[in-house]
Parts: C-alpha cells; structure tokens; sequence
C-alpha cells in the first residue's frame, strides 16, 4: 500500500511544528493509564460474556435438571403436557443431521480448497472466493425459505421413489424409510452441508497454503503427477489442520438453528431412528421451536437444551481452534 | 494458454508451468487419467457448491423481485384480520378487533408490506453495531498494542475465536434468561442489539486484531519518538492507519448481524406497524423474524411477503458485504 511507502503523518517533514508539539504530550499520564484500562477492560468483556453465558443460562435451567434428574440427560421420552423430558431424541437428530452435513461437505470442501490452491489459475482463484462469500453471506433463514416453499414438495416425490424402490433391502430400508414429507433428517443434513461448505473451505485452504513450496515442488521435480503430488504431500502434511476443519464445521453445523427447524420437520416427540427420509427434531430447532412461547416446566427445560449445545460447542471448538492454532504456529515457522 | 505466450517472469508460476507441460507430455496411461479424474473431482465439487447458491438467489429474485417495490419496503404489515377482511370475512376480524365496524365491501385490499422489518433491522442491526464494534476494536487493541503474547492475552484471542464458534440461537437464549426474564426488562429492539452484538463482538475483535497488526512498527516507534504516548499513538497514528480494514471487518460483522434470525426470535417481541416497530425500548421486528414469521404462520399474503423479506434481506447483506470487500481492497498489505 502506498500509505505504508510514504507514510504522510510520520515522515518528519510532514509534520507541522504544532502536529509535533501535540504529539509530545508528557502530561497525558492519566490518560494513558485509562485507556490501558479501557482496553482492557474491553479485552476481558469477551471472557466475562461466556462466563455470562453459563452462567445465566445453567442457572435457568436449573430446575429442569434437578427436577427431572438423569431421565433429562438419558430419557428419549420429550412429552412436556405429561411432564416427562427426555432430550435424547433431539440431541440425536441433532447429531444425525451434523454429521451428514460434515460427511457430505468436507469431501466437496476439500476439493473445493484443492482446486483453489492447487490447480485453478490465478483468475480463477479469486472467483471461487467469490463464490464462498456469496454462499456463506446467504442468512439461514433464507436457506429454510426456498427449500420449506420451493424443495418440500418435489423432495417427498423424490424420497418416496427411493423409498419404494429399496422397501425389500435390508440396510437400506432402514436409512431410507418412508418419509410423511419433503422435510426430514436427510433435508436438514443437506442444507446443513451447504451452509458449512464455506467455513470448511477457508479454512482447508488455509491448511493447504501451509504446506511448504519445496516438498511439492520437490514431488513434481521427481515426476509425480499433480494428483500423486497431492495425495503424497499435501494431504498427508495437512491431515492435522483439516481435522481442525472439520471440527469447526461440525460445531457450526449442531448450532445451526433456523434452516434446520423449517427443514427438519419437527415431530412432537423425536425418537431415536435411523430413518433418514423421516421427520425428526434437533436441539436447536427445539429451542427455536418451542421457546418463544414457553412457560412452565417447558421453559427450562428447552433452555437446558441449550446449555448443552453450549458445552458441546465449547468443547468441538476449543478442540478445532487448539488444532488450527498449531497449524498457524508451523506456517509462521516455516514463513 | 502456453508458457511462451506468457513474458517470461522468475516467478513460482512460471517454472511450475513448465514443468506441468514436461510432466504431461511423459506420464503414461493410468496415471494420466488418474490425474485427469482427480481434477475432473475438484471441478465438480466447486460446480456442485454453485448449484445452490445459484439455486437460492435464483429463486429469491424471481419471486422476490415482482413484490418489492418502495410501498413494500415502506407500508405496514398487514393483520390477519385484515386479510381475512379481504375475503369479506367481517366476523373473522370482529375477534381480532371487537370494535371493528363492518361495511359491505372491504375498503381497500391490504397490500404486501414490510416497512416495521425495514426499520426494525435497521434500528436493532444499527444499535448492536454501535455497542459491538467500539467494544470490539478496543478489545482489538488491548490485544495487539497492550496484551501482545502476554499469558492473559494468548487466552483472550483463544477465546474469542471459540465465542465466533458459540451458536446464535445461545446468544438469543443468554439474552432471553439474563435480559429479558432475569432483570425483568421484558422483549425489544435493545435485547435483540443485545443478542446481535454478543454475536458480531468475537468476529469485531478478531478481524480489527489481524488489521492492526497489519500497521508497520515503524510508525509506532516514529510516534513514540515524537513524545506520544500509546493512547496517543494509538488514536492518532495506529487506528487511523488501520481504518479502511477496521471498516471492512466491522461491516462484515453486521452483514452476519443483520441476517440472523435466531437470536431475535425470543428477545425482540413483536411489531406490525411502522410507527410502533421505530423504537428501541419497545418490541419491534426485523427482516429475517418476519420471513420466519410468514413461513411458520401462514397467511394468504405470507409467501410473497416471504420472498419479498428474503430479497430485501439478500440485497442488504450483498450491499453490506460488498462495500466490505471494496474497502478492504484498498487495504491490502503486502
């Protein structure tokens, strides 16, 4: 930048008598030491929210798990008129649909990321980026808009066609079973994979940006073609930042909530299935659900759903950035 | 394109380049193709992101794009009482309304409108703005001109790239307890700032961390030689510096602000006319709550005026993303 190559405010030519004079204040002590404070004060706002964060929530909650015990953590049984709420069923829907949103979306990020480091030319390169931005600027709730009015109808044709043809299958027709509707598991699962595709992709492309010049270059100097080269050194020396990837991306996928209510289906009781074409609910779907107009035993109860996707995302993404933080640490050594 | 079409440059690229079409030219069968499928894959997998993102707007610009027009983004949202009036339903709007009188003839058909979302996003995207991104860029420089590798400040950087992780629906869950039921300050346009701000904060802090420190030492050390002081410093030589990429950063933040929907879903209430969505401390509404709104509770009028949102929505976000991106494009470091 050409602000940084001629710097106008610091060249001392440029700088008028009074600008000086201004600059070398010896009395603004005090001032000094407030905007330490200041900042950081400001600095440690984002520490006291997440101590905020559970504890407000964990303190509403409260009641549901002293009142309803193990059967709340361990119970599949969500019938919250018979006072029995048993979050099983949506903690298992939730990680149904996170984890065809990961096995769908990292095998496209990947290859995504790979096209974009390794093989398209430069042009190209900024296109994709494009792209990504677009698809991670689209708001969640418009993902659920065009796949409630434009996707449920076709998507129930679609599944009950497949579901016909693998009735007399025996694993098959377990996954996919009938299904009441174009919204079920395997929607949800999808939307989920479109949404984290991007966040997955940047941060696989940052991965593969780490890997050092010399070894590939190294590779293709010994005749090894573009994908032997990918497959010898970049992917192995990657593995580690991209499970950091895929852990963000499964922490972005369990707390998705708006796409994943309208697309889930939402049963009153989910039970735990493997049907993937069948309605269900998610924990965070629950809560957007139910919450607004909650009250009674149901009101901590679903905000006990969401401390647990509280910790649950603590920890996948204390363990992904612990990982990509590594990651960045090897790039600023080898730089 | 061909290596001698191309000025020679000692560059990575062009020796790659080279050796690309040597390799080519000496690989045999199997591996050829092999070579030729794996890249085939990764075009595929770049072709099958596009598809719903093409899909998405696609749609949302069909449909949207007949509805919005200024008195769609201006007029009130219409009841169901008055949409049940246009059928000629009179009793359907006596319970919503018992003092409504009833003519033989509905005085004028209710028209599609979201003016109250309008504002309601502007007001709650604006004001969550305003609290995150001051807060944000001080927390920025605690990090970078104060906390440096310091033990505290490693654990704040870590912890605010785990809060970009915490779910929206938690942030609104956090507001909803401590805010709105705890200290008993009921459902508005503030506790939705509330929530978007708590959301918008890590992704401030992060971004303004990566541009200031993208400011040279230089100017620093020039400043401190002039007699400043590192508030000084800091006001007059590293934030101004750095301003195009806090810009762009901050106005990321509020484009993901402005679209969510979860956090306001239980902390902003509800709001159908302009006048009473223009407020901070009342119930309003916003753009993203409006589209859920009309898919979950249908109405006659509720897809279009869906379609409508969503468009409105998009284009905001684009405008928002874009200027972002044109600003941070002058603010390339290198």
């Amino acid at each position: 930048m050409t602000a940084i190559e001629h710097p106008p405010d610091t060249s001392p030519s440029a700088i008028s008598r009074t600008r000086a004079a201004s600059l070398a204040d010896t009395t603004g002590a005090t001032a000094d030491t407030v905007f330490r404070l200041l900042a950081v004060a400001a600095g440690l706002l984002v520490l006291v929210i997440l101590a905020l964060i559970a504890y407000s929530t964990t303190r509403s909650a409260w009641p549901a798990f002293t009142k309803h015990g193990t059967s709340y953590f361990f119970s599949t049984d969500w019938r919250p008129n018979q006072g029995h709420f048993g979050i099983v069923g949506f903690a298992w829907g939730s990680a149904v649909i996170s984890i065809i949103g990961v096995v769908l979306a990292v095998p496209t990020s990947v290859g995504i990321a790979l096209f974009a480091t390794e093989v398209a030319p430069r042009r190209l390169r900024s296109t994709i980026t494009t792209v990504m931005d677009l698809l991670a600027s689209v708001p969640s709730v418009v993902f659920g808009l065009v796949g409630f009015i434009v996707l449920k109808a076709p998507l129930q044709n679609f599944y009950r066609s497949i579901g016909d043809a693998v009735s007399g299958v025996p694993v098959l027709r377990t996954l996919f079973g009938q299904g009441s509707s174009g919204t079920s598991l395997l929607t949800a699962g999808v939307v989920l994979a479109i949404m984290i595709t991007p966040i997955v992709t940047s941060v696989a492309r940052e991965v593969f940006a780490t890997v050092p010049r010399n070894d590939k270059e190294g590779a293709l100097a010994l005749g090894a073609t573009r994908s032997e080269m990918i497959n010898g050194i970049v992917i192995p020396h990657s593995l580690g930042g991209l499970t950091g990837a895929i852990m963000l991306g499964l922490g972005r996928a369990m707390g998705e909530t708006i796409a994943v209510t309208l697309l889930i289906g939402g049963v009153s009781n989910p039970d735990v299935t493997l049907n993937l074409f069948g309605p269900s609910d998610a924990m965070p779907a629950g809560i957007a659900r139910y919450l607004p107009e909650a009250s009674g035993d149901l009101r901590p109860a679903l905000i006990g759903m969401g401390v647990v996707l509280f910790l649950i995302t603590l920890l996948v993404n204390v363990g992904s950035r612990s990982i990509i933080r590594v990651i960045d640490r090897r790039l600023k050594g080898t730089a | 394109m061909t290596a001698t079409t191309v000025p020679p440059e000692p560059g990575m690229a062009t020796r790659l380049r080279v050796a690309r079409d040597v390799r080519v030219s000496t690989v045999t069968g199997a591996r050829l193709v092999r070579n030729r499928i794996a890249t085939a894959t990764m075009v595929f997998a770049f072709v099958l992101a596009t598809v719903p993102l093409v899909f998405v707007i696609g749609n949302v610009l069909a449909k949207g794009g007949p509805v919005v027009t200024a008195g769609f983004l201006t007029r009130d949202i219409p009841t169901t009482a008055a949409a049940q009036e246009l059928k000629g339903d009179c009793a359907a709007r006596q319970r919503y309304d018992p003092t409504a009188v009833c003519e033989s003839e509905p005085v004028a058909a209710p028209q599609p409108g979201m003016g109250p979302a309008v504002v309601g996003t502007l007001i709650t995207t604006g004001l969550s703005a305003l609290l995150a991104i001051p807060l944000g860029i001080l927390a920025a420089v605690y990090l970078n001109e104060y906390g440096k590798q310091r033990r505290l400040a490693r654990f704040i950087r870590f912890m605010t790239d785990v809060m970009t992780g915490v779910p929206s629906v938690v942030m609104g869950i956090f507001i909803y307890t401590l805010w709105v039921v705890e200290l008993g300050q009921g459902r508005s346009a503030l506790a939705a700032s509330l929530a978007l701000a708590c959301l918008m904060l890590p992704i401030v802090v992060r971004s303004s961390e990566e541009m200031l420190r993208l400011v040279p030492d230089a100017l620093r050390e020039c400043s401190a030689a002039l007699g400043s002081r590192t508030w000084k410093t800091t006001m007059r030589v590293v934030l101004p510096t750095a301003l195009p990429g806090l810009v762009s950063g901050s106005m990321l933040a509020v484009a993901r602000a402005a679209g969510e929907t979860a956090p306001v879903l239980f902390t902003i209430g509800a709001a159908s006319t302009v006048a009473s969505a223009t407020t901070v401390k009342g119930q309003s509404t916003t753009l993203s709550f409006q589209i859920y709104n009309m898919i979950t509770n249908g109405g006659d009028l509720s897809p279009q005026m869906a379609w409508g949102a969503a468009l409105t929505l998009i284009a905001l976000v684009l405008v928002l993303t874009t200027i972002a991106r044109a600003v941070s494009s002058r603010f390339v470091m290198r």
